[in-house]
C-alpha cells in the first residue's frame, strides 16, 4: 500500500491534507502531523507511523523545512530502516505526484517527482510570448 | 470522437489535467468557450494547466463544433470542456453522433448570475434557468448524461437528479 506522512511546523501538514482531499477526493493514505500547535510531543505520532509501515508498503515522510526541527526529528527516528523515504521542503505538487505516480515509488522515481515538482515553483511570466505559450492550429491538433 | 464533454466552470484545472485525461485515455483537449477563445490571459492559464504531451485547442463554441466534425478527429480520443451546460448542449446538438457522453461536473459558482434563480441539482452543480433547460434537453439525446466530479466518485444520471426536483 502507498502511505504518506506529512509533518510540519503548525498547520501546513493538515492544510496540505485538506488540499489533497479536494483535488483527488481521497486523502485516506495521508496522515498529517501538525507540530508545535500545543505543548505536546509530536514524536510518538511520527514513530507510530513508522512502526505501522509494512515491508510491502511504499511509504514516504514529507517534512516542511530542511534543517528544521521537524525534519531533524524524523531523521533521528531512522525511517530508512523500515524502507521509508524522507522528502523535505514539501509542496503540494510533489505530494500529488507521489500519490498519483504510475511507477513504483523508489528513490530514483521519487527523485524525478521531486525534480518535476520543484520545476513548478516559479514566477509567473505575465507576457505570454515570453512564457512560450503558442496557439495551436487544428493541423497541429490532429497531427 | 469526443469521448466526453465535461461541464466544468473551471475548465482545465489540476483535477482535470491530472486525473481525467488518464481516466478517459484521451490524447487531445478541446476547450469550447467563447470567452477563453478571445482572452489571452485565460487561454494562457489553460495552456499552463494542460499536461505535457496532451494537445490543446481553445475555440469558440461555434468553431469547436466545426473542428470536431473534422474527419481527422474521427479516430482520435478527444476530451472536450465547456463552462456551461448550455454550451455542452450546443455542441451535442451541433454534432450528430460525435459526442459519446456528457459529464455535468461543476457548474454555477462563477457564472455571475443571481444565485436566487439557481436550482441546486447536486453538490457543485447549481444551475441557472438557461442551464437547467439545457440539462433537460441534453437528457433527450441517446447518450449518457452523468454527474461525476472525481474519477473515483460514483456516476449519477442527470435525468435521475432532474426527476427528483419539485
Amino acid at each position: 500500500m502507498r502511505r504518506f506522512l506529512i509533518a510540519s511546523h503548525g498547520h501546513l501538514a493538515s492544510g496540505l491534507k485538506s488540499s489533497i482531499k479536494i483535488l483527488t477526493r481521497d486523502d485516506s493514505m495521508v496522515k498529517a502531523v501538525d507540530c508545535y500547535i500545543d505543548e505536546s510531543d509530536f514524536t510518538p505520532k511520527i514513530q507510530d507511523f513508522i512502526d505501522s509501515v509494512q515491508p510491502d508498503d511504499e511509504a514516504i515522510i514529507f517534512t516542511d523545512l530542511m534543517g528544521g526541527s521537524v525534519c531533524n526529528k524524523v531523521m533521528t527516528l531512522k525511517p530508512e530502516l523500515k524502507g521509508i523515504m524522507h522528502v523535505t521542503g514539501v509542496n503540494l505538487i510533489t505530494i500529488l505526484g507521489c500519490i498519483l505516480a504510475d511507477e513504483k515509488l523508489t528513490p530514483d522515481s521519487v527523485d524525478q517527482i521531486v525534480l518535476d515538482g520543484s520545476s513548478m515553483i516559479k514566477r509567473i511570466e505575465p507576457s505570454l510570448d515570453e512564457a512560450g505559450l503558442e496557439e495551436t492550429s487544428s493541423d497541429d491538433f490532429f497531427a | 470522437m469526443i469521448v466526453q464533454i465535461r461541464v466544468d466552470d473551471r475548465l482545465i484545472h489540476g483535477q482535470v489535467a491530472l486525473l481525467w485525461g488518464k481516466e478517459l485515455n484521451t490524447k487531445g483537449i478541446i476547450v469550447a468557450n467563447d470567452h477563453a477563445a478571445y482572452d489571452a490571459t485565460q487561454s494562457a492559464t489553460l495552456k499552463m494547466a494542460c499536461p505535457q504531451g496532451v494537445k490543446l485547442l481553445i475555440r469558440t463554441v461555434e468553431e469547436a463544433i466545426k473542428v470536431s466534425s473534422d474527419p481527422r478527429g474521427k479516430d482520435m480520443r478527444i476530451f472536450m470542456l465547456t463552462q456551461s451546460v448550455e454550451d455542452a448542449y450546443k455542441v451535442v446538438a451541433g454534432l450528430n453522433g460525435v459526442v459519446q457522453s456528457v459529464n455535468i461536473a461543476n457548474v454555477g459558482r462563477f457564472d455571475r448570475s443571481d444565485d436566487a434563480t439557481k436550482t441546486l441539482l447536486a453538490t457543485g452543480v447549481n444551475l441557472n434557468p438557461t442551464d437547467l433547460e439545457a440539462a433537460r434537453k441534453l437528457c433527450e439525446f441517446d447518450i449518457p448524461v452523468i454527474h461525476q466530479v472525481g474519477t473515483t466518485d460514483p456516476k449519477t444520471k442527470v435525468s435521475d437528479l432532474l426527476s427528483k426536483l419539485k
